[in-house]
């Protein structure tokens, strides 16, 4: 038997969900306080009304109806107007009131299993969300009573052939999956969100715990909650790896640099530019950029380092009229703070204006200002996030990272990163005969050969000159460079089929 | 002064009937026989039981006098009933 899956509309969440809540069940949503339980209750709603025309029955046991309306309507969703227009009812089971009933025997739940079967009935409910059954255990006294009364209901739910999302509190991330034990009788299919403080910085994320029967994705994924989408669950994926290659050779921006990455940067990689602070990262983006847009593509800039005008001013310096190409559509040029929201709600951004924009090419200046703000291990699955944006797109990516010191050494970006790109540009200071010049190398290109020397470059009005590889120097990429001896060097040269470049 | 009880059941059941019998044995043992009383089929009224903010049944509400008393559940007999509407003692309503 097959499990049959309902989208839940909610961006990301289906993919990770395989298809979306296996369809005619019960889904228990647990969560600490502000984890967004309530959120994506309302979305699985909307969303069911919206995208596939279902009608949604919304049985609040916590907050009032008006509550939850105009929380809902803070993302834009008129849920007024669906109640209006018999698409949403509410159920309100909420015992706000100040009536607080004498038990005098036992009881069931047959007034609200009633009324929710008679909203169900009133919209053509395919949906239905209890918000949140913990509130009902505490409401109780009798909780053995209650927990059957809440097993029936799931059980009536699944007989008039809905969907159904129970939202549950927990007390501790990573402790028991819900308070009072709600788990045990909505025990098939259980999703946690979690809302964990990491370093000073708050992660949302969103996880399967199980489905029974059917398949899912497994592990935490970070998630965000927007103003004007709601949940958004950013799938950091395995699967889009599995993008086709493209052998397609696009322009870096720098024909000489072409000639090192043998011909050109592969169409589908993403390239990181490496260097310290001063050695031509952002220039090399610029000229990536500005390469593209010469060749008619277009293309994006997400700058976190450095204000619009400053980039332009830069570009100026450069010999590249951004103005003119931004305003002919060319390319487009997105400056935040990376301080102004998380990374995930970076992510978020960047993913809907790549959306929008439709770069061929999309250029990071700069990942080192990104990684400020958060921890190691969102770092990773942000960078795992924007490969993937890039990769399924087939986007040419250009990031940029800077490295602490001057003279060499490993930025903590490289070692995370370097995996997950395809192509890594080392930018260096080189100290030769007591003067500073600055070095490039290509230092790897996946599924492709490249030039192995290690070049000096120049910074001019127009733009980088990359020339001869350095002789009579070595162990530049370890930060101390030593002068070697011309016979040595010489020597060395008997092996290199150096295709000599003027400059 | 008139006493208006609201007693929500779900379906001629054997335990609705039994209920509906222990109010009125309340009624005539406790409110000397004189009391509004109203019987709400929850199944077929599920808006009365959405505007009366019931839950579960059996419910029996008090709407007056006022302020308004709650019971829920089956009760043992009309003592107990009237016990948990605070209608067992009329007379010292006041001092409650």
């Amino acid at each position: 038997m097959t499990v049959q899956k309902l989208p839940t509309g909610v961006p990301g969440l289906d993919q990770i969900a395989e298809g979306g809540l296996p369809a005619g069940r019960t889904t228990l949503v647990s969560g600490s306080a502000g984890s967004g339980k309530t959120v994506l209750a309302g979305q699985f709603l909307v969303k069911g009304i919206s995208e596939h025309d279902q009608g949604g029955v919304f049985v609040t046991f916590e907050e009032s109806p008006e509550d939850i309306a105009s929380n809902l309507d803070g993302f834009g969703w008129d849920v007024d107007g669906l109640v209006a227009a018999d698409r949403w009812r509410f159920v309100d089971a909420s015992m706000r009131s100040t009536l607080v009933p004498a038990v005098v025997g036992p009881y069931d739940f047959a007034a609200l299993m009633a009324r929710i079967e008679a909203a169900v009935n009133q919209t053509q409910a395919k949906r239905v969300v209890l918000d949140s059954v913990g509130s009902v255990l505490a409401e109780f006294a009798d909780q053995a009573m209650v927990r059957r009364e809440l097993q029936r209901l799931a059980i009536a739910m699944q007989k008039l052939g809905v969907t159904t999302m129970v939202t549950s509190e927990r007390d501790e991330e990573y402790g028991p999956i819900s308070r009072f034990g709600v788990e045990q009788f909505v025990a098939d299919d259980v999703i946690v969100l979690r809302n964990v403080l990491e370093q000073g910085e708050v992660r949302r994320t969103v996880q399967i715990l199980k489905f029974r029967g059917t398949s899912h994705r497994k592990g935490e994924f970070p998630f965000t909650i927007s103003a004007d989408q709601g949940v958004v669950v950013l799938p950091v994926t395995s699967h889009t790896r599995t993008e086709m290659s493209s052998e397609e050779r696009v322009h870096s921006g720098n024909d000489v640099l072409d000639e090192m990455c043998g011909g050109g940067v592969l169409r589908d990689s993403v390239i990181l530019v490496s260097g310290a602070t001063g050695t031509g990262k952002t220039l090399t983006a610029t000229a990536f950029l500005a390469g593209g847009v010469d060749r008619g593509e277009k293309a994006l800039l997400f700058g976190f380092e450095e204000s619009r005008e400053q980039l332009f001013r830069n570009a100026r310096g450069w010999g590249f009229d951004f103005e003119t190409a931004e305003a002919e559509g060319s390319l487009h040029v997105v400056c935040e703070y990376p301080e102004v929201q998380s990374l995930e709600d970076h992510l978020l951004m960047m993913r809907r204006t790549i959306e929008e924009v439709q770069p061929d090419r999309v250029a990071i200046d700069s990942l080192s200002a990104l990684e400020h703000i958060a921890s190691q291990r969102s770092f990773r699955q942000f960078m795992m996030g924007i490969t993937a944006i890039l990769k399924e797109r087939q986007i040419t990516g250009m990031m940029t990272a800077t490295t602490p010191s001057l003279l060499g050494g490993e930025s903590i970006t490289l070692s995370h990163i370097s995996t997950l790109t395809d192509s890594i540009i080392l930018l260096r200071y080189v100290e030769v005969y007591g003067e500073i010049k600055r070095g490039m190398t290509v230092l790897k290109m996946r599924g492709s050969t490249h030039d192995k020397e290690i070049r000096e470059i120049s910074i001019t009005g127009e733009g980088m000159q990359i020339g001869r590889p350095f002789r009579s120097v070595e162990g530049i990429l370890g930060g101390s460079p030593v002068r070697v001896r011309q016979d040595e060097e010489r020597l060395r040269g008997l092996f290199s089929d150096d295709a000599d470049l003027d400059d | 002064m008139t006493i208006v009880l609201h007693v929500y059941v779900a379906g001629g059941t054997a335990a609705a009937a039994r209920v509906l019998r222990t109010v009125q044995e309340m009624v005539d043992s406790h409110l000397g026989g004189h009391a509004d009383v109203r019987v709400i089929d929850v199944l077929e009224n599920p808006q009365a039981a959405e505007d009366g903010d019931v839950l579960v049944t059996p419910t029996v509400d008090c709407l007056a006098p006022l302020p308004r008393r709650r019971a829920v559940g089956m009760p043992i007999d009309a003592a107990s009933l009237a016990a948990g509407l605070m209608l067992d003692d009329h007379r010292s309503q006041e001092s409650r």
